[in-house]
């Protein structure tokens, strides 16, 4: 993990990104932290990233992050709810990932939308493993107001 | 010691790229939307298009007024960490959620701030921002068009 205290979920986002790649799940970075692509930084310590997937496939996912050492919490909505699922991936040092397992009614074309931005390229380096291969360019998705 | 000029530019930016996103939500014509805020075409166009070098932060402030826009003015150490930012105008507390799933996520992470002391706050808000700027550069690359490289190899 690149974490090593509070206030990272940005860099455990890249761990946790590294894992969708390897599931194969698309995903785009949403909310405040999001909006910091469009030059607003907000008062925030988590990060929300939306995926595009099935819900069955949320609970497995849990299931790959466990096996990782991440804690997880796993979160089930009901059938009103606009959003089916969310997953909680966080830290020890109360890092947080929210990922939105889905949307009710979303459009795939949604991710056509995004802006691929690349965060802490491959020469960067984490002083927790720094020979540790970064992720390739992230995707982040912003809504327009 | 910075003279802070630079600060003042990013906020300048910033406060217009506000105002551009709030015309475009008007849907009108740039023309209409001038006359609208009170200002000439032109320099809602140069607002609209980002450059700012010659307007004045309190015109834009005052533009942003009259838009209705409330708007909050960060500073910082550096000019990266200088922003502004458009409030919705209602306290967090009273913020509802359309969605229970995304409320119980929201009341879970309030929970864990609030097992933090406030100095272990502060420092994880100030580790966040510092990632958050690292992210507002990287989007700025991002965003940047290759022209400049085309045109050079023409």
């Amino acid at each position: 993990m690149r974490t090593s205290k509070g206030g990272q979920s940005a860099l455990l986002l890249l761990d946790v990104v590294e894992i969708l790649r390897r599931e194969k799940v698309d995903y785009a970075v949403i909310g405040a932290f999001a909006l910091a692509v469009l030059r607003v930084v907000r008062a925030i310590t988590d990060v929300d990233a939306l995926l595009f997937t099935k819900p069955g496939r949320l609970a497995k996912l849990e299931k790959g992050f466990k096996r990782e050492g991440f804690d997880t919490e796993l979160r089930t909505a009901e059938a009103d709810d606009p959003v089916w699922g969310m997953l909680v991936v966080s830290d020890d040092f109360g890092n947080r990932v929210e990922l939105l397992g889905g949307l009710r009614n979303m459009d795939p074309e949604i991710f056509s939308r995004t802006l691929e931005v690349k965060f802490r390229d491959e020469t960067s380096s984490t002083p927790a493993r720094p020979t540790r291969r970064l992720p390739a360019p992230l995707t982040w998705i912003y809504c327009a107001p | 010691m910075p003279s802070g000029l630079d600060t003042v530019h990013a906020l300048r930016r910033d406060v217009a790229l506000q105002i551009a996103r709030y015309t475009e939500r008007l849907g009108i014509s740039q023309l209409a939307a001038a006359k609208q805020l009170d200002v000439p075409q032109p320099t809602l166009s140069k607002i609209v298009n980002g450059r700012t070098s010659d307007l004045s932060l309190e015109l834009l402030l005052r533009i942003a007024v009259r838009a209705g826009l409330r708007i909050t003015l960060q500073t910082g150490l550096v000019p990266q960490e200088a922003g502004a930012f458009v409030s919705a105008g209602r306290r967090s507390s009273a913020r509802t959620f359309p969605s229970k799933i995304a409320a119980g996520t929201h009341a879970s992470l309030k929970q864990s701030l609030r097992e933090l002391t406030p100095a272990q706050r502060l420092e994880a808000f100030l580790e966040h921002n510092q990632l958050a700027s690292e992210l507002r550069e990287a989007g700025r690359a991002a965003r940047a068009p290759p022209s400049a490289h085309a045109s050079l190899r023409r």
